[in-house]
C-alpha cells in the first residue's frame, strides 16, 4: 500500500542503537501519507475567526448546543462570518489541492473522438443541484459528447427549468415524457434517443470532474473497443463545497462486483451493449443499475477501470434517508438480480441482504456434490492450535450430518475431545508439505478441499462448509482465502496480497476489520493477487493438477507459487472474509527480536487504545511476510 | 461565412497604448470585423492616431469625457445598427489580443443560443506568465472581484460558465444586446467607471443567459490604464458603485445577505490600506459608501425594471458566487 520512503533523517533513539532499525520518518511524501491515512475521517472543524472569539466562546457557554436558541445564534454567526464551519476530510483535501491536477492528463490531441451520450434522467430536483450537473457537463474539456436530460418531472416548475436547458447548447437535449416511468423507464427512454457511441450515467444532482470525459476518451485511444469504462469517485457535501470519503476502487475484480455493486459511478458503456442487453429493466428500481452492470458484465467485455477521480456524488438529505419500506424494495431489487447474474453463469448459490448495510449482499454458495468435506491440516509443530482446530471442529459440526474427512500428520499425543461421529480422522504417515497433500488428495474424492496450516484457529460457524461450497461454486477463483485477524479478532493480519510497484504486499494488515477506507471496507470480498497459504480452499481437481504440473516435494505449499499458477490459467483468488480465523502466530514477528523491544516504537494501537485519528505508519520492507 | 465582429474601444488620453491595441486587432485571423473608437474628449493625438493606424476605422468622438460607461454604449448602438453584426468585441487601449482570439471566442459562440458575455484568459501584460483575469465575480462578501487575479497561468482554463466577464477584452452576443431591459444603455450611465462591467455580468446572470470562459483565446492587459493615476478616484467609484449594483441586481434574500456582510469586509479592506500606508485612500472606502447611499434611491428605481426578468434560482446564484464558476 505504500510507496517506497525515502527517509531523509532517521531517528534513532537511544533503544534502538542496538537494533539497527530507524523510526519512520516524520514527513513521508503526499501520496503514500494518503495511503497510510486510508481510514481518514471526516472532522468537523470549527474556526473562531478574528478577535470575536472570546464573544463567541461565552455565547456558546450561555446558549446550549443543541438547543433551537444557539442554531439561530450560529446561523447568525455564520452569516456574519464569526464562525467558519467546515467539514472537511483533511487528508483528501490535501491530496485532491496538490496532486489531483497533476494527476489529470494534459489535453492532447485525440485521435480517436468518440461521441459519449451522456443520459440523466431527471426527476423533480432543486435547481441548486440541477443546473451545476448539467454545466458540469457542458465544462467539460472535451466536445463530443451530448447531453440527454429525460424530462420525467411531475412539477410543472421543474419541467420549465429543464426545458430551459434546450438553450444552453445544442449538445444539451431534452427528451420531454408525458409522466414519470420510474428510473428504469425514464433512462431507457434516454438511452434509445442516444447517439453517441459510448452511454455514460449521471445522476440528476451529482457532479463530473471537468477532465472526465476527456480521460475517457483517453482511455479508450488503445482499447477502442471496450465495452465498460468505470472510474474513482467521491462525495461532495450538499452545498457543493466539500469533497470527501473517496473510493479508490480496484481494477477489476468480479467477485467485489457481486457484494456491492463497486462499479456506481461514473460508468461508461458501450450503447450497442446496452441496446443487446435491453437497456434497464423495470421492476429493479433501486437496484437498476446494479442489475444493467451484471447483465452487462456477463456479455464478458472488455473493462477498463480509470484510476481517477471523475465523479462527484453529492449527499443530499433525500438520497441518504430512505424509509424502511422503500429500503425492503430495494434490497429484494439488489438480491433479484444477484440470483439472476448467478444463474447466467451456472452458479448455485442464495443471496441474502447483509443487515444493516443496505446494498450489500451475501452469497452461500451450494456445494456442487454432497459428498464429505475435506480438510486437510499440514503437519505442524503446535499441537496445542491442533486441538483447538479439532474443538471448533467438533463444535460447528455437531448436528450436521455431512461427513468430514480430516488429514493430519502423525500426533504425538491424541486429541482431548473426541471427534463428532460424522468426522473421520486419517493419518498419513511420514509424509510432509507436497507429498503429504498429494497423498491427502490421492484419499478422498471430495470436489473441494480446504488446507489449513497449523497456527490458524476458525471463529465462524460453518466455516468448513462455507469455503467448500464457495471454492467449489465459484471456478473462476481458483483459490479462496478466509480472513485472518490477530488474536483478538478484531485486527486484520492477512487479508490476501496485493502487487504494487513490483512486489506483493498484504493488504490491510493492522487496520481494524470492518474500517471503511478510502479502498472500500476492509472486510469485502476481494480478487486477490496472490495468497499467504495460510489457509486455502482450493478445488481438488486444480491442487492435483497444481502439484502435478509444479510439485517439486516441497516441505510447504509455496502460496507465492501456486497464486502465479493459478493466475496463468487466469484465476484469481479471491478473499473470502465472510470466513474468519485467528492467527495465533506473532503478528509481527520481526520487531520481537531485540531486546530492547517496546511495543509503543511500532504504534500497536490496539494495545494501546490510541485514538483512532492516529494511523499505523507502515512497517519496514522486511516486515512483508 | 463568419460572422461579423464589431471592435468597440473607447479611449480617453490614451495615444501611446493605441498603436499596439490597433495592430493587434488587424492581426485577427477571424477577418470579418470592423472598428469603432469612442473617443471621450481626448487632449491629445489620439484620434489622429487611431487614423493613421487603421485608416477604415470608424472614430465617434464624443467631445467631453462620458466615461467608460457611457462611451461603450454608444460604441455599442453604433455597431448594432449595422444589421450583419453578430458579435460586440469590448477592447481597453491597454489590451492587446492574440491573433486567434476573434475566431476562438466566436467558434466557441456557435450552438449556444444562450451565451451573453464570453472572455478568454487575460494575461498580465509584463508577464505572460501571470493571469490578469479569467472572469469577474460578486463574492459572497459582497465585494467585485476578478477571478484568478495574479494566479499563475501554467494550465489552459476553461471552458467554464461563469459568472461573467471582464470588460477588457471580451465578447458580447447580439441576441444578449437586444434582450437589455434598459435598451441602450448596456453599461449603467450612473456608474461612471468601475463596475460597469460588474453590473453587466450580474444583470447577465440573474436573467438566465450564460457567460463562459473559453479555453485557448489569450489577450494581454496592463490593467487601469487611464485611471491608474488616480488611485483614490477608482476607491471611491467602486465603493460607490457596489452598493447600487447589489441593490439592481440581486434577488431580495441575496441582496440582504450581501448588505449584511458589506459592513465587515469594507472594515477589513480599510484595515488593510491603512496598513500598507494609504491614510488618505482608505478613507475614500467611506466616502464611496456615503455617495453610494445617496444613490440608492436610483438604483432601487432600476432594480424594479429589472426584476420582472429575474429567472435565476437563488440557491443556485449563491453557489456561482463562491468562486465565480
Amino acid at each position: 500500500m505504500s510507496d517506497k520512503i525515502t527517509e531523509p533523517q532517521p531517528v534513532k533513539t537511544p533503544t534502538q542503537q542496538g537494533g539497527g532499525r530507524s523510526l519512520p520518518p516524520a514527513k513521508a511524501p503526499l501520496v503514500s501519507r494518503l495511503a497510510r491515512s486510508i481510514s481518514g475521517g471526516i472532522h468537523y472543524h470549527e474556526r473562531i475567526v478574528g478577535a470575536k472569539g472570546r464573544l463567541v466562546a461565552a455565547a456558546k457557554f450561555v446558549l446550549k448546543p443543541g438547543t433551537r436558541k444557539f442554531r439561530v445564534a450560529s446561523r447568525i454567526a455564520k452569516t456574519l462570518g464569526l464562525i467558519d464551519t467546515v467539514a472537511m476530510d483533511i487528508h483528501y483535501w490535501e491530496w485532491v489541492e496538490q496532486t489531483e491536477p497533476y494527476t489529470w492528463s494534459k489535453q492532447k490531441a485525440l485521435g480517436y473522438r468518440p461521441k459519449i451520450s451522456i443520459v440523466v434522467p431527471v426527476y423533480n430536483p432543486p435547481a441548486k443541484y440541477f443546473l451545476p450537473m448539467v454545466y458540469s457537463v457542458v465544462n467539460q474539456t472535451y466536445d463530443n459528447w451530448e447531453l440527454l436530460l429525460v424530462n420525467a418531472s411531475t412539477n410543472s416548475e421543474h419541467r420549465q427549468q429543464t426545458e430551459n436547458c434546450n438553450s444552453i447548447d445544442e449538445r444539451v437535449k431534452v427528451i420531454n415524457l408525458s409522466g414519470n416511468k420510474g428510473i428504469a423507464g425514464n433512462t431507457n427512454a434516454g438511452i434509445k434517443r442516444a447517439t453517441g457511441d459510448y452511454i455514460g450515467l449521471l445522476d440528476h444532482d451529482d457532479l463530473l470532474a471537468p477532465a472526465a470525459l476527456y480521460e475517457v476518451a483517453l482511455a479508450l485511444q488503445d482499447s477502442r473497443s471496450a465495452g465498460l469504462i468505470y472510474s474513482d469517485e467521491d462525495k461532495v457535501t450538499a452545498s457543493g463545497e466539500e469533497r470527501f470519503d473517496p473510493h479508490f476502487k480496484p481494477d477489476w475484480s468480479p467477485h467485489l462486483l457481486r457484494e456491492l455493486n463497486y462499479l456506481n459511478h461514473f460508468t461508461i458503456i458501450k450503447t450497442d451493449l446496452v441496446n443487446k442487453v435491453g437497456g434497464y429493466r423495470p421492476g429493479f428500481e433501486g437496484a437498476q443499475d446494479y442489475d444493467l452492470f451484471l447483465r452487462i458484465i456477463d456479455q464478458k467485455p472488455e473493462i477498463i477501470h480509470i484510476p481517477k477521480i471523475l465523479y462527484h456524488w453529492r449527499t443530499t438529505e433525500t438520497s441518504t434517508s430512505l424509509d424502511f419500506s422503500r429500503k425492503k424494495n430495494i434490497l429484494n431489487a439488489g438480491i433479484r438480480a444477484l440470483e439472476d447474474h448467478l444463474e447466467r453463469n451456472n452458479q448455485k448459490g442464495t443471496v441474502t441482504a447483509l443487515k444493516k448495510q443496505p446494498g450489500f449482499y451475501k452469497i452461500s454458495y451450494k456445494s456442487k456434490t454432497e459428498h464429505a468435506l475435506a480438510l486437510i491440516v499440514m503437519p505442524g509443530p503446535i499441537s496445542e492450535q491442533y486441538q483447538r482446530l479439532v474443538e471448533t471442529l467438533a463444535v460447528s459440526q455437531k448436528g450436521t450430518s455431512q461427513t468430514v474427512e480430516l488429514f493430519a500428520g502423525e500426533l504425538t499425543e491424541k486429541p482431548n475431545e473426541s471427534l463428532p461421529k460424522n468426522v473421520t480422522l486419517n493419518f498419513i504417515k511420514k509424509k510432509t508439505g507436497e507429498a503429504f497433500i498429494e497423498a491427502a488428495l490421492e484419499q478422498t474424492q471430495a470436489t473441494a478441499c480446504v488446507l489449513i496450516n497449523s497456527g490458524v484457529t476458525p471463529t465462524t460457524n460453518g466455516w468448513l462448509k462455507n469455503l467448500s461450497s464457495t471454492a467449489d461454486q465459484i471456478e473462476d477463483a481458483g483459490a479462496i482465502t478466509p480472513l485472518l485477524t490477530d488474536t483478538s479478532g478484531e485486527t486484520i493480519f492477512d487479508a490476501g496480497y496485493a502487487e504494487h510497484a513490483g512486489r506483493l504486499r498484504p493488504i490491510f494488515r493492522g487496520y481494524l476489520k470492518g474500517t471503511h477506507t478510502y479502498f472500500g471496507n476492509t472486510d469485502w470480498v476481494r480478487n486477490l493477487d496472490a495468497l499467504s497459504g495460510r489457509c486455502v480452499a482450493i478445488k481438488t481437481g486444480l491442487l492435483k493438477e497444481y502439484l502435478k504440473d509444479n510439485g517439486t516435494n516441497r516441505p510447504r505449499l509455496d502460496a507465492d507459487d501456486l497464486s502465479e499458477y493459478l493466475r496463468a490459467r487466469k484465476l484469481q483468488p479471491v478473499l473470502w472474509p465472510f470466513v474468519r480465523f485467528i492467527y495465533r502466530g506473532d503478528m509481527f514477528p520481526n520487531l520481537r527480536s531485540t531486546k530492547y523491544f517496546s511495543p509503543a516504537l511500532t504504534f500497536l494501537k490496539e494495545e494501546f487504545n490510541l485514538p483512532k485519528t492516529i494511523n499505523i505508519p507502515p512497517l519496514p520492507e522486511e516486515n512483508d511476510d | 461565412m463568419t460572422k461579423k465582429a464589431v471592435f468597440v474601444i473607447v479611449c480617453w488620453n490614451n495615444q501611446d497604448l493605441l498603436e499596439e491595441c490597433l495592430r493587434s486587432i488587424h492581426n485577427q485571423t477571424h477577418d470579418n470585423y470592423k472598428t469603432i473608437l469612442v473617443d471621450n474628449g481626448s487632449e491629445d493625438d489620439s484620434v489622429a492616431t487611431a487614423r493613421r493606424h487603421m485608416p477604415d476605422i470608424d472614430i465617434i468622438e464624443a467631445g467631453e469625457n462620458l466615461g467608460f460607461a457611457k462611451g461603450n454604449n454608444l460604441g455599442i448602438a453604433h455597431a448594432l445598427k449595422d444589421s450583419e453584426t453578430a458579435y460586440v468585441a469590448l477592447l481597453n487601449t491597454d489590451a492587446r489580443l492574440e491573433p486567434k482570439w476573434l475566431e476562438i471566442v466566436t467558434t466557441f459562440c456557435d450552438g449556444k443560443p444562450r451565451a451573453a458575455c464570453l472572455q478568454g484568459t487575460t494575461l498580465e501584460y509584463y508577464n505572460h506568465d501571470i493571469i490578469d483575469s479569467t472572469h469577474i465575480y460578486v463574492a459572497r462578501n459582497s465585494q467585485a472581484t476578478q477571478g484568478s487575479w495574479r494566479d499563475p497561468y501554467y494550465a489552459e482554463i476553461g471552458p467554464k460558465k461563469v459568472f461573467g466577464v471582464n470588460a477588457a477584452a471580451a465578447v458580447l452576443t447580439r441576441s444578449f444586446l437586444e434582450a437589455q431591459p434598459y435598451g441602450h444603455e448596456v453599461f449603467d450611465e450612473t456608474m461612471f467607471m468601475y463596475l460597469e462591467d460588474v453590473d453587466l455580468a450580474a444583470r447577465a446572470t440573474v436573467m438566465g443567459w450564460d457567460n463562459y470562459l473559453v479555453p485557448g483565446a489569450r489577450a494581454y492587459h496592463m490593467g487601469s490604464a487611464s485611471s491608474g493615476k488616480n488611485p483614490g478616484l477608482s476607491l471611491y467609484l467602486t465603493f460607490r458603485n457596489n452598493l447600487g449594483m447589489v441593490i439592481k441586481n440581486f434577488p431580495a434574500r441575496t441582496a440582504l445577505k450581501l448588505l449584511f456582510k458589506m459592513p465587515r469586509s469594507d472594515f477589513s479592506t480599510f484595515k488593510h490600506l491603512r496598513r500598507q500606508g494609504k491614510q488618505q485612500a482608505s478613507w475614500k472606502i467611506v466616502k464611496g459608501r456615503l455617495a453610494g447611499l445617496v444613490y440608492v434611491p436610483v438604483f432601487l428605481w432600476k432594480r424594479r425594471r429589472l426584476s420582472k426578468l429575474r429567472t435565476i434560482d437563488r440557491d443556485y446564484l449563491w453557489q456561482l458566487m463562491r468562486k465565480g464558476y
